[in-house]
């Protein structure tokens, strides 16, 4: 599915993943891009020729000289993901709880210079806002469980070729109990690491505490998902985020 | 010829070098080299002071608010260079005061309108109430992007291409919503559907259409309120929140879909209706 492959001009090519279908067209120097959001989840399948490629699709063209290839890299979204954890999971003071949730991937799609032609997301997109209605942040929503390492053996047992296995770990280092029901995780600072047909990110660390939320990346793999290479490098380093400052987020997020 | 006109005679008695050495005596050298000795270290101080107002002001107030800081600095630093060479040129300053004193009554009268303007435009610019690029709606009646805020008014480009001046003043005395103020914003959408339908019905369909729109945000969530029976039918108000920026996709998205739902499902929009009972015999 990630991989580079060369056109023919004048052939339109198709890639399908569960939640969008991508084509290709090359004409000329026209290179043209078009994504499709099925209401139904369509089978995988990698580029190939497309006899009948449907007729109703938008297309976006870019100028290229001298290309003949295009490249799907895998790619977190530009945006934040606000995960709503499904159940809400409490968690006791000065408590750390490991585990997994998992991010949509977006196509970023690169011409052989390494140009990037586009970046499509790989499902239907929803925003969310991540803070008070006067301050926060738009990201793009996720509704994700919060897996254990059992849980997450079954993923890799069948693992989606549009999704990123993010291991999480969350420590509560308030005086109080809390309820976790939303989390907000920068893209910026992570790494997509791509090996066998699963794809997976640095952990992130959260930590709540009275002042906010801090978060800030793990790098490296986690043992459980095995050996794998950087497909796409965090855009920043592992600086830590404060995503808020005092109670009121606190308790917006976490609805203490 | 010679001496016949007064004028020529005049000129000839007129003793040019006498005159001149009586210009170039010592006294008025020092004076002299004294006004442009003021006047040279009067504009460095006001540069150097309007440069640093502006380095201290640009981090930490408006573009604007800095700007008219350091207008504000340049313009009394003048003045005082201007009093400073009054004052070594021997004028006497106490008449001009005088004078400025009244003048200034007479100049307060004729433009208090303008002086009215300028200080609530100073009274504006401290409450930072709006900036420019916000979209204003001033009084419930004029609605823009603020195109810029100046001394005495503040200046709105209105959807259909046009500007409208407002005065400081009226701003001042005005309602004034900030329509962009907040990253982001909720579309109220108010509709009627018939007393046959069913109110859960609705709020399901409702709910549906805020979920499958890619630009209504997932939290905060929609909201959803039976306001209450009214004439026609049962009134509904249903709130979805967006980004600023996506405001028409979200109006025109959620509208359409909306009445695409409700006519799929069944539901009924209520209209104004009139029974009328005849009475017979």
């Amino acid at each position: 599915m990630w991989s580079t492959f060369t056109l023919s001009p004048g052939t339109t090519y198709g890639i399908r993943f569960p939640g969008a279908g991508i084509y290709f067209r090359a004409e000329g120097v026209l290179w043209g891009i078009a994504v499709e959001y099925p209401d139904r989840p369509l089978r995988p399948a990698p580029a190939s020729a497309l006899r009948n490629p449907p007729k109703d699709l938008e297309w976006r063209y870019s100028a290229l000289l001298g290309a003949a290839e295009l490249t799907l890299r895998p790619a977190l979204s530009p945006r934040p993901y606000e995960v709503q954890l499904e159940p809400t999971i409490s968690i006791l003071p000065g408590v750390e709880l490991d585990g997994y949730v998992f991010l949509p991937l977006q196509a970023e799609i690169l011409a052989a210079a390494g140009t990037i032609l586009a970046s499509v997301p790989l499902q239907r997109r929803k925003n969310s806002w991540f803070g008070s209605p006067q301050e926060g942040i738009l990201c793009e929503a996720v509704v994700s469980d919060f897996n254990a390492a059992e849980e997450l053996g079954r993923f890799l047992g069948n693992p989606s070729p549009a999704v990123a296995v993010c291991p999480v770990s969350v420590r509560n280092d308030m005086a109080e109990g809390m309820n976790l029901s939303r989390l907000c995780i920068p893209t910026d600072i992570l790494s997509v690491y791509g090996g066998e047909g699963i794809y997976a990110t640095d952990r992130v660390l959260c930590s709540f505490t009275a002042d906010g939320v801090q978060v800030k990346p793990k790098r490296g793999m986690d043992p459980l998902l095995g050996r794998m290479e950087v497909r796409h490098p965090a855009r920043k380093g592992p600086e830590e985020r404060f995503f808020t400052r005092g109670m009121d987020l606190l308790r917006y997020i976490t609805g203490i | 010829m010679q001496g016949t006109n007064p004028a020529v005679r005049a000129l000839e008695n007129l003793n040019l070098k006498e005159s001149l050495n009586n210009l170039l005596t010592l006294e008025a050298l020092g004076t002299a080299l004294k006004l442009a000795g003021i006047l040279a270290l009067g504009l460095i101080v006001v540069r150097i002071a309007t440069g640093i107002t502006g380095r201290l002001t640009r981090k930490t107030l408006s573009p604007r608010t800095s700007e008219l800081l350091v207008k504000f600095v340049r313009y009394t630093g003048f003045f005082l260079v201007a009093v400073n060479l009054a004052n070594a040129a021997g004028l006497d300053l106490s008449a001009l005061l005088g004078a400025a004193g009244i003048a200034g009554i007479a100049i307060g009268f004729a433009a208090q309108t303008s002086i009215s303007n300028l200080i609530s435009g100073i009274f504006l610019l401290t409450e930072k109430a709006y900036a420019v690029g916000d979209v204003l709606d001033v009084g419930g009646g004029t609605v823009g992007i603020v195109d810029s805020i100046d001394m005495l008014s503040v200046k709105l480009k209105t959807f259909d291409n046009r500007l409208v001046r407002i005065p400081n003043e009226t701003l001042v005395k005005s309602n004034i919503t900030n329509v962009t103020r907040y990253p982001i914003r909720r579309l109220n959408i108010n509709l009627s559907i018939t007393y046959r339908d069913d109110i859960e019905k609705a709020r399901r369909i409702l709910a549906e259409t805020a979920d499958s729109n890619p630009w209504v945000l997932r939290n905060p969530a929609p909201i959803f309120i039976v306001e209450g029976f009214g004439d026609s039918g049962i009134n509904l108000f249903f709130g979805v929140w967006f980004a600023k920026d996506d405001f028409v996709d979200v109006k025109n998205s959620m509208h359409v879909d909306i009445k695409r739902r409700f006519d799929e499902e069944g539901v009924e929009f209520a209209f104004q209706t009139l029974t009328v009972y005849q009475k017979k015999g």
